[in-house]
């Protein structure tokens, strides 16, 4: 479904952050992407949905060159691809439901929009995701009100109400204490579990990427260590990776 | 090395130079305002007694004034209302972070500073050649301040925001125009209905003055009284804009410490949705009558516009033609005019430093002490100071020492209010270092919390010289000294070329300032 084909991104013209990565990601996976800070994990992930763009190589999303969309077809293709950031990135002042809504302004027109008009579907989408997050008594509290896993199922869920093929989720927990971000990663195995809907997540934790991740990709210096399935990576595979 | 004797010797040095030099640079400023105190001392009686009038006021003069009141704060509404709907557009559209196009705020940043710096009487001085005397071109003018104030306070807002924020909606596929409405808007609409009432502070004491130059509302009737030196009637005038100042500024402080318990949570999906529809219809209900009531209260014809706009461009035409050969009269004005700032900010400044001790709770003598000087301090702050000048035209006659006191008597009240805060929010730690060996609260102010706050101190006082600089500019139009003489008459007159050149004077100067003491104010931190 992505095919990422030997790509280097570089920032600032010196230092490489990513230095020709090839991979697929297929349907319904979880995946997850593991390494030190500053192996190139957030990079990887943002070329995913054009918020980075390439120097060098390729990432086509279902046979699309995502380097070459502008415009419509940018947007049109985030529209399917849900992003849950690090520092969840919420409208506090908005209410949860307001944050939700959001999800659906890929598929609105911008004047209609504009003036907060949502079709009913909208309505019931907003309400299911929010259901499946675990959330649904908060529905009308302010965003500044929730405590961080709180935000940050939020934000999981204003991702469903996009109806995506695929979240991508770069480091969701890092902000967040241990039992937060358990709640949050067992969320994640629930969509993945009942949508099918594939997940690849940026994870430093190698407990919880272990834990929940059928797959995982060992990234250093920009460049891919390992990428097997969970159960075959052995603690030797570890230790090189953070070494 | 340096021993500690070198030490001493320096510190000593350095002391006597800063106290020598402040006190030759206020004896030159205050030679250049013809500071007199023996003037000033023989005036108080008159001063005292223009005063004392204001606690009985004509009641007969109350209701022919009426009216005129009314208009202003009419004036002061509608102008702020449509001033920041506009400002709230323009700085969402010219904000680095949130504009369309980056070349957008590249171009139109230089051309708002620009305009920022052209005081809105001037502005109302020549709209009123243009549109003739009344309302209209004093709403012009108001609805102006009121567009450039709300620009630069909430383009500085916007460019604070988090990049994260927009690429929440960005991450979804959502256009710019999204992101503005469903991130942007949202997270500052606290900060923009804050800015209305702070805009609308400022305008409602513009509005009182405005008419001083014919530009509608109640100074219009005490450029009459002042001309016609009915100071019974002035007293009356000036109590009148005193409680209306203080009114209008109570409402907006109560309003904005409450706007953060605004938010109403609903209940079910069925009551949001009523909830947005009733919000838009509302808004474009408030937007219907908002409009219809500017219409109705505009003053002036269609033909009568139509002309003006006429002229509007055939003045503009001329002022680009600056005439160069005048240029030796906008230095001595501006010279006027920067004496008069100098003289009131220093003055003011160093009776701030004292003021403020006695002020600020955590330094006060006694609490009921700190209670009554924020009350008079408040009072201070409250007049315009081109009104304080007419007060001192009583005593001292017109001229710039009139300009210099009403000046300085607003820096010393604006600045006690601002330093005594900082001293209570930096005091009690730093207060408690010192009192703890035995040495008085003086001490501790004079030892601690002076050399802690200082560049705080320093800090305000460049705004408030800025802003001071900005404000003698017009004090030369009821003649209280400074640049605005010679620009009232030349607008008079209608020598459009050397308005042109003394507004670029202005406005050349004011960025000088601003540039200067930004550089300061960053030295500093």
């Amino acid at each position: 479904m992505i095919t990422v084909q030997d790509l280097y991104v570089t920032y600032d013209k010196r230092t490489p952050a990513l230095r020709g990565v090839s991979l697929d990601f297929h349907d319904g996976e979880f995946v997850g992407i593991i390494g030190l800070s500053g192996s190139g994990k957030s990079t990887l992930l943002k070329t995913l949905n054009g918020l980075v763009s390439p120097s060098k190589g390729k990432v086509f999303v279902e046979d699309k060159d995502v380097s070459r969309l502008k415009g419509k077809e940018l947007r049109d293709l985030r529209r399917g691809i849900g992003f849950v950031f690090q520092e969840f990135n919420l409208v506090d002042r908005s209410s949860v439901l307001e944050n939700v809504l959001i999800g659906r302004l890929g598929y609105q027109s911008s004047f209609k929009s504009f003036f907060g008009v949502f079709q009913d579907e909208d309505y019931r989408l907003a309400e299911e995701a929010l259901e499946t997050v675990g959330l649904k008594e908060k529905t009308f509290e302010r965003g500044d009100q929730l405590s961080g896993g709180q935000k940050q199922r939020v934000a999981i869920a204003k991702t469903l109400a996009q109806e995506p093929r695929v979240i991508l989720a770069d480091e969701p927990v890092a902000s967040l204490d241990r039992n937060s971000g358990k709640a949050v990663m067992d969320t994640f195995q629930r969509i993945q579990q009942k949508y099918g809907i594939s997940i690849i997540v940026n994870l430093h934790d190698v407990d919880l990427a272990r834990k929940y991740c059928h797959r995982l990709v060992g990234l250093k210096n920009g460049k891919i260590l390992f990428d097997q399935k969970t159960e075959e990576i052995s603690d030797d595979d570890i230790t090189g990776l953070y070494s | 090395m340096m021993t500690l004797r070198d030490y001493i010797a320096k510190k000593k040095k350095k002391n006597r130079i800063w106290f020598f030099g402040i006190l030759l640079f206020w004896a030159v400023t205050a030679y250049g305002v013809n500071f007199d105190l023996f003037r000033i001392i023989s005036g108080l009686p008159d001063m005292f007694n223009l005063l004392g009038r204001m606690f009985s006021p004509e009641f007969s003069y109350i209701r022919e004034a009426m009216p005129r009141l009314l208009e202003t704060i009419e004036m002061a509404l509608v102008s702020t209302t449509l001033g920041v709907l506009i400002g709230v557009l323009i700085a969402l559209f010219t904000a680095k972070n949130t504009t369309l196009h980056p070349i957008i705020p590249k171009i139109i940043g230089p051309l708002l500073t620009f305009f920022r710096t052209i005081p809105n009487l001037i502005w109302a001085a020549i709209l009123v050649t243009i549109f003739s005397v009344g309302k209209f071109p004093g709403m012009i003018a108001l609805t102006i301040t009121a567009v450039l104030i709300t620009v630069k306070l909430l383009r500085e807002y916007i460019e604070t925001l988090n990049k994260n924020l927009l690429n929440g909606v960005e991450s979804v596929g959502g256009s710019k125009i999204q992101v503005l409405r469903f991130a942007v808007l949202p997270t500052i609409f606290e900060h923009s209905l804050s800015v209305y009432f702070i805009v609308l502070e400022i305008n409602i004491r513009s509005a009182t003055i405005l008419g001083l130059v014919g530009a509608g509302g109640i100074g219009q009737i005490l450029w009459r009284d002042l001309n016609h030196l009915r100071y019974d009637n002035l007293a009356t005038l000036i109590i009148l804009l005193f409680l209306t100042i203080l009114i209008i500024d109570f409402i907006s402080v109560t309003i904005r410490k409450n706007l953060k318990k605004f938010y109403i949570p609903r209940t079910s999906i069925a009551s949001f949705k009523l909830q947005q529809q009733k919000k838009w219809g509302g808004i474009i209900a408030l937007l219907i009558l908002g409009f219809l009531w500017l219409f109705f209260s505009l003053d002036i014809t269609a033909e009568r516009l139509i002309v003006g706009l006429g002229s509007g461009r055939d003045i503009i035409l001329r002022m680009v033609q600056i005439d160069l050969s005048y240029i030796p009269r906008l230095i001595e004005g501006l010279l006027e005019s920067v004496h008069i700032a100098l003289f009131a900010t220093i003055t003011g400044g160093v009776g701030a430093v004292v003021l403020s001790y006695f002020t600020a709770y955590n330094t006060a003598p006694s609490p009921i002490v700190a209670v009554i000087l924020k009350g008079v301090v408040n009072l201070l702050r409250t007049f315009p100071p081109i009104i304080v000048a007419i007060i001192f035209f009583r005593g001292v006659g017109p001229g710039p020492l009139a300009g210099a006191m009403a000046l300085g008597i607003y820096t010393l009240g604006v600045m006690t209010k601002l330093y005594s805060e900082v001293i209570e929010s930096a005091g009690t730690s730093i207060q408690q270092g010192i009192m703890v060996t035995g040495s008085t609260k003086l001490n501790s102010y004079r030892y601690g919390i002076l050399p802690q706050t200082f560049p705080n101190f320093i800090s305000l006082i460049l705004y408030r010289l800025e802003s001071n600089i900005r404000t003698s500019t017009i004090l030369g139009i009821i003649g209280a000294g400074g640049i605005g003489t010679l620009l009232s008459t030349n607008i008079t007159w209608r020598n459009w070329e050397r308005v042109g050149l003394l507004i670029l004077g202005i406005a050349l100067l004011m960025i000088a300032i601003e540039k200067i003491s930004e550089r300061i104010r960053k030295r500093l931190i």
